[in-house]
């Protein structure tokens, strides 16, 4: 039968994962080179794989794109996907600056501000999704008006918009266990920004122009005339991929998005547990009330991060949460939860007084806190399948055993899984068929859990469904933030 | 190649399964070569690719929902039987062809199970006139999204779409990209 | 009893209608208060969802509670607390295993028929968000002659109301504006200027795309007239999001509008809700079904009295009453007259001229369906349920004599008529021919590489069209209150009499010609056909032993109507009561006539007016 371990080598082509099993490769297609003036040239892309000793493996080199070794099947690929996600979440959150490595920063617990709150490698959308389609520049920290006096080093400002507190599609807020809002924040890496910047999609008549010759964009163009079919779209979205050298040619990053989530840290509450950031939540002026800044200790509690790589053009989905943020439903189920502190649910509170993942009552305002009534949002995690959750434990046991994250604030972060396309290159399925088929994070989609087809979390048959924001709808590439361009 | 299957929640949940609540978990040794004749005998029944019926990556796993409840008609080993030989069967003829009709029954149930994600009761399928309309269970809200009838139709299940916006106004995928070779 | 507690407006009903007055008027500051006989607005759809995958029956109620079956029977709705009908029951009554399908049985059908001519055939929901959670999400205004039946053809009534002609407080046109915002449609101007239609502004959203069906019937009937109208294949304005809108995704073509949008593209009530509970000043309690709307002093009401349950089928857990400065009902057009003819102890309610119930109207619906020749597929099953339509028999001098109608063209294959691909993939696999595609001297019996290219041969050449018919106005079509049956709470069940006219019934003949047409002119191959026993059909012509078949298209309307006058209708122009200054009753039930348009956009755009009116009246 041949080889049974592989190395990364070529591209998936037709054959897509399948590719990597069994036996020897058969001559390949060269992997086309993802170089470009927006994507440039890696040459050391992170090269670590399962095989790899524990103690290279943390390191602040994120990876281009997965290695793959071991593969037999659907779940020995879930684990070197499920690896690369740690080295991912390491690398990402290394100090922005200073030489001390991860886990041995300034901050309580080994803390210190992450390279993604940088606004040299990450941008927030609110700086990129300007009002009246304003044209964003990288790399320039924007500071309104009411956050400056409060304004200082490591500080960062969280822009108080309906995503900000509202799951997407308004499916409601996470409200914590002193009745504070959870906070949610969407940042971009430079390939994706400068996608967005050269293809003027951070306006609504920039997506118009890019995308002319299908649709005119304007409310009364003529509909289709019968019998003609439409013409194909000028413009696709289509971002940069990261991808691993190969054939002589460079790796390179690719787009790269994250969504955040964060609580408010209350007195008390020990900082070491969490990654903090000193936050400046700011609400802008609206319907003649002014705009204002409050100044939040906040505490990360949940990390997506989507990556787009040349072998997983429907992007990789990796998704971390606090460890405790709510209970499993099993032990829930076998009363192992008495006594235990969660984020976003209490043990004590019995018997249908706190209903278990319903949204909170309405109106949901964030200016009103803490929440009428004494309202806390109750979340337990609707179980992934076995294999699923076993194998992300087991790298969240190896990783909490690497110096850099054991006995630092990063112990207090778990993997929870990694969705990835099983058939990329499937030509009449465009999610490329996800495994796990439902992922969720309960801080960021805590109300859609399950394994309902369509209704139920699942990262890519969501985001397959976005597109810009006009013209009338374009798919755009997996990702919802071109639909906030104003 | 062994083919690694996993039993995912989905597949767990076919509770409203006619008959297969409780089947237990295989063990996998001597299932595997079962599974891998049913496979065979889904292929030759249905015409659909054997690698569209159940992909080498198959995170769906709905083979296995399907697998469960055949092998709880009491005629599945003579179906095996009859496929295995020898001679090997090569064509689902054989099971028509045979004259043990719940054999035949329980062929077009395999048949309905992939294109429809559901299950009719033997008794039906063996009346004679069968009650019209032909009553049928739904065997798990997965199933009925991995249903094979409607990519036959080059469409997709009513209430499960993967494709996006604007998608009808094109032409559809060609029957064989969805089918396999036809 | 006194009232419990003081609010400025008590809505009865979560439905579109209430929906939209308690968010106007929570925008606007005021204390609302919902009563939903239903159950809540979930967090998420899984549930629903959940329940219509599993379905056998995708019918529009099938997602929604309370649940259809109960032991593997249909619910006793006697044994329900707050129930609602179900198309099941309208089956041709047989002997088989499943035992239901009559809808006269009371154990069975929620609606009382036992006394009716002809079935009523459609349903709704009693649960957050209404009805309109289960239509299709078609979104079209009236023609200008609908408001003038009248005065344009000598039949029925005129509206109080106008499109765009006379007192400019009595134009519609701008209502229809904002209730087109407000749900979000999208549709494109120039198709969209038939018949008198005039438009002021653009749609909020471009159209959505046309389906390979649209455009196969469009090239087919190029040039085709009738009535010396041209037929012409149209864009239908629908709410549903052809831009992301409302923090909403575009449409993905899932095909399930009825009974439901699994992600949402498709506008529902509960984001009116949602939005209404979001001013801080609207609360909704579920569960609670109003019972008794008491009139007190000056002839005003002063109360609503309700119950409230837990558990669908569970006991009354607690009764009580509510006041208010201005209520309205709002519970649609077979609820409305049921709890206004149940208060006062059956004395009634706004019924003064005892108008109340009668003049039930629907769209009974001509279905027909066909095949394409070989080799010419259309490629159903694909994109929303219904993107197009003819609309250019809607109106015209012969609405004199007979019905209008419009034309829907599905784009879901035969999946209506007869549950395909489910009931053609059978008879291929088993040897049958119950949809009469596997006809030949013995049925084919096929599996394999054979059976997918047979099956591949016929369901892409299949499609079918729906006609939406005016019902006329007939005060004998009408609800009043069952003497022997009741719900679980002890409340009266609607009774039901309902027939077609003459006039109504040639509509429906016209509709079957024009089909026909249709098919001929395609060179497709009819299949329209009816089945013994059916109860929703009648003979026509009289004595010709020929039938036609109606299904219900799930527009209930007219049953409490707007006039110009107390002596001739329930309500006025602004929907507010001729017998009590402080009660308004909105939804379709105050349509005088039912047109041919679906009634969702025109009752959006007189309830958003009403909104408007209450709002002044409480200041």
């Amino acid at each position: 039968m041949g080889e049974k371990s592989l190395l990364r080598a070529g591209t998936m082509g037709a054959l897509g994962f399948v590719a990597l099993l069994g036996g020897s490769l058969s001559s390949q297609a060269q992997t086309p080179s993802e170089v470009s003036p927006i994507n440039p040239p890696i040459v050391n892309c992170n090269s670590n794989n399962l095989n790899n000793p524990d103690s290279g493996l943390v390191t602040s080199v994120v990876p281009c794109a997965p290695n793959f070794v071991n593969v037999t099947g659907l779940d020995s690929l879930q684990h070197n996907f499920d690896f690369y996600s740690w080295l991912t979440f390491v690398a990402l959150n290394w100090p922005a600056e200073g030489s001390a490595p991860i886990g041995k920063g300034p901050r309580p617990g080994g803390d210190a501000r992450t390279k993604w709150e940088d606004v040299t490698d990450f941008r927030q959308l609110s700086d990129v999704m300007l009002p009246n389609g304003q044209r964003p520049t990288w790399g320039a920290r924007v500071v309104p008006a009411e956050c400056r006096s409060k304004d200082g080093p490591g500080k960062m400002v969280i822009h108080l918009i309906e995503e900000a507190f509202d799951q997407p599609f308004r499916s409601g807020p996470l409200i914590d266990q002193n009745g504070n809002y959870a906070l949610f924040d969407i940042l971009m890496n430079k390939p994706m920004f400068d996608y967005i910047v050269d293809n003027t999609l951070y306006s609504r008549a920039g997506q118009r122009l890019f995308t002319q010759g299908r649709f005119d964009g304007s409310p009364d163009a003529p509909s289709q005339s019968p019998g003609v079919p439409p013409t194909p779209p000028l413009g696709i979205v289509n971002f940069p991929k990261g991808s691993q050298p190969a054939d002589g040619n460079p790796g390179t990053m690719g787009a790269l998005m994250l969504k955040v989530s964060w609580k408010v840290l209350s007195n008390g509450e020990d900082p070491a547990r969490f990654h903090t950031v000193d936050g400046l939540v700011y609400t802008a002026p609206k319907n003649g009330k002014p705009g204002s800044c409050v100044e939040k200790k906040l505490g990360l509690v949940g990390f997506h991060a989507a990556h787009k790589t040349n072998d997983a053009p429907q992007w990789i989905w990796t998704t971390f949460e606090h460890v405790a943020n709510a209970p499993e439903q099993q032990d829930v189920e076998n009363n192992k939860v008495a006594g235990r502190k969660f984020n976003f649910y209490d043990p004590a509170c019995g018997d249908g007084k706190c209903p278990v993942n319903q949204t909170p009552p309405q109106p949901w305002d964030p200016q009103v806190e803490p929440f009428p009534n004494g309202y806390k949002s109750q979340v337990v995690r609707i179980p992934l399948p076995p294999e699923v959750s076993a194998g992300a434990r087991a790298l969240n046991d190896r990783f909490h055993g690497l110096d850099g994250v054991k006995g630092t604030v990063w112990q207090n972060y778990m993997l929870v899984s990694t969705q990835w396309p099983t058939d990329a290159a499937n030509k009449v399925d465009p999610t490329g068929v996800p495994a796990p088929t439902y992922l969720a994070n309960t801080t960021l989609e805590t109300y859609s859990q399950g394994d309902t087809p369509l209704s139920s979390s699942s990262c890519m048959a969501c985001h397959n469904n976005a597109t810009t924001h006009h013209v009338p709808a374009v798919a755009s590439d997996f990702t919802f933030t071109l639909e906030k361009a104003q | 190649m062994t083919v690694i299957t996993r039993r995912t929640v989905l597949a767990g949940a076919a509770a409203t399964a006619v008959g297969a609540a409780n089947v237990p978990a295989p063990a996998r040794a001597d299932d595997q070569a079962d599974m891998d004749a049913f496979l065979d005998i889904s292929f030759a029944l249905t015409g659909i690719a054997k690698d569209k019926l159940a992909p080498f990556l198959d995170p769906v796993d709905i083979r296995q929902v399907y697998f469960d409840q055949a092998r709880h008609n009491p005629k599945f080993n003579d179906l095996l039987k009859i496929w295995r030989g020898p001679p090997q069967a090569t064509n689902a003829s054989v099971f028509f062809d045979q004259p043990d009709a719940e054999i035949r029954y329980l062929a077009r149930n395999i048949i309905i199970a992939w294109y429809l994600g559901a299950w009719c009761d033997p008794a039906d399928l063996a009346a004679n006139p069968p009650p019209d309309p032909l009553p049928y269970t739904i065997l798990s809200p997965a199933a009925y999204t991995q249903g094979w009838a409607w990519r036959v139709a080059q469409a997709h299940p009513m209430g499960y779409s993967e494709l996006r916006f604007g998608y009808w106004s094109n032409q559809p995928f060609a029957l064989s990209l969805l089918i396999g070779g036809v | 009893m006194c009232a419990d507690r003081t609010f400025d407006v008590v809505i009865v009903g979560s439905g579109i209608a209430g929906a939209l007055i308690a968010k106007k008027l929570g925008l606007a500051g005021r204390k609302v208060l919902i009563l939903e006989a239903g159950a809540k607005m979930p967090p998420d759809i899984n549930g629903y969802m959940q329940r219509f995958y599993s379905s056998n029956a995708k019918v529009p109620e099938s997602p929604y509670t309370p649940e259809l079956f109960t032991e593997g029977k249909l619910t006793n709705p006697g044994t329900v607390n707050a129930g609602r009908p179900t198309v099941l029951t309208l089956k041709p009554h047989d002997e088989n295993k499943f035992q239901f399908g009559d809808w006269k049985d009371p154990n069975q059908a929620y609606l009382i028929q036992k006394d009716s001519t002809l079935p009523f055939a459609s349903t709704y929901e009693r649960i957050n968000g209404g009805t309109v959670r289960h239509g299709l999400g078609t979104s079209l205004r009236f023609v200008p002659k609908d408001f003038e039946m009248q005065t344009r053809y000598g039949r029925f009534v005129d509206w109080p109301l106008r499109y765009d002609t006379g007192p400019a407080d009595t134009r519609l046109r701008g209502w229809y504006e904002e209730a087109e915002k407000e749900i979000g449609v999208s549709a494109d101007v120039k198709d969209q200027e038939y018949l008198g239609i005039t438009f002021d502004h653009p749609y909020p959203m471009p159209a959505i795309p046309l389906s390979l069906v649209d455009t196969t019937i469009a090239a087919g009937i190029s040039g085709m007239k009738r009535d010396d109208a041209e037929l012409k294949v149209r864009s239908t304005p629908a709410g549903r999001n052809s831009q992301p809108y409302q923090d909403r995704r575009v449409c993905a073509g899932n095909t399930n509008c009825i009974p439901i949008c699994p992600i949402q593209a498709k506008y529902d009530p509960s984001v009116t809700l949602a939005a209404a509970l979001r001013t801080g000043n609207v609360e909704i309690w579920y569960r609670t079904v109003a019972c008794d709307v008491v009139v007190g002093e000056n002839n005003r009401v002063s109360e609503i009295k309700y119950l409230q349950y837990d558990d669908d089928t569970g006991p009354r857990t607690n009764a009580g009453s509510v006041s208010a400065k201005v209520y309205v009902v709002a519970a649609h057009a077979i609820e409305t007259p049921r709890l206004l003819l149940m208060s006062m102890d059956r004395k009634g309610v706004a019924n003064s001229t005892g108008l109340v119930g009668k003049n039930l109207m629907d769209h009974p619906l001509y279905l027909a369906w066909a095949l394409m020749p070989e080799g010419k597929p259309i490629f159903p099953y694909r994109g929303p349920l219904s993107t197009a339509g003819i609309e250019d028999l809607r109106d015209g001098a012969f609405r004199r004599e007979r019905a209008a109608f419009r034309i829907e063209i599905g784009n879901e294959g035969w999946n209506f008529p007869i549950g395909d691909p489910y009931t053609t993939t059978l008879d291929f696999i088993n040897g049958l021919n119950r949809s009469r595609l596997n006809d030949g001297p013995k049925p084919q019996a096929l599996f394999g590489a054979d059976l997918a290219k047979k099956l591949n041969g016929v369901l892409t050449r299949q499609f079918r069209l729906g006609f939406l018919v005016e019902q006329s106005p007939e005060e004998s079509n009408r609800v009043t209150l069952s003497a022997e049956f009741t719900d679980r709470l002890g409340l009266a069940r609607p009774k039901i009499a309902y027939n077609l006219s003459e006039y109504t019934k040639k509509g429906m003949a016209e509709a079957k010609a024009v089909a026909s047409a249709i098919f001929e002119r395609l060179g497709a191959t009819e299949f329209t056909k009816e089945k013994k026993d059916d109860p929703t059909q009648f003979e026509w012509p009289t004595g010709s032993g020929q039938l036609i078949k109606y299904y219900g298209s799930g527009h209930i309307v007219g049953t409490y109507r707007m006039g110009t006058d107390k002596s001739n209708s329930v309500v006025n122009a602004d929907q507010r009561s001729w017998d009590h200054d402080n009660l308004y009753l909105v939804g379709s039930g105050t349509f005088p006539t039912v047109a041919t348009a679906n009634p969702t956009l025109t009752l959006a755009a007189l309830t958003l007016r009403t909104a408007e009116k209450i709002e002044k009246a409480l200041n």
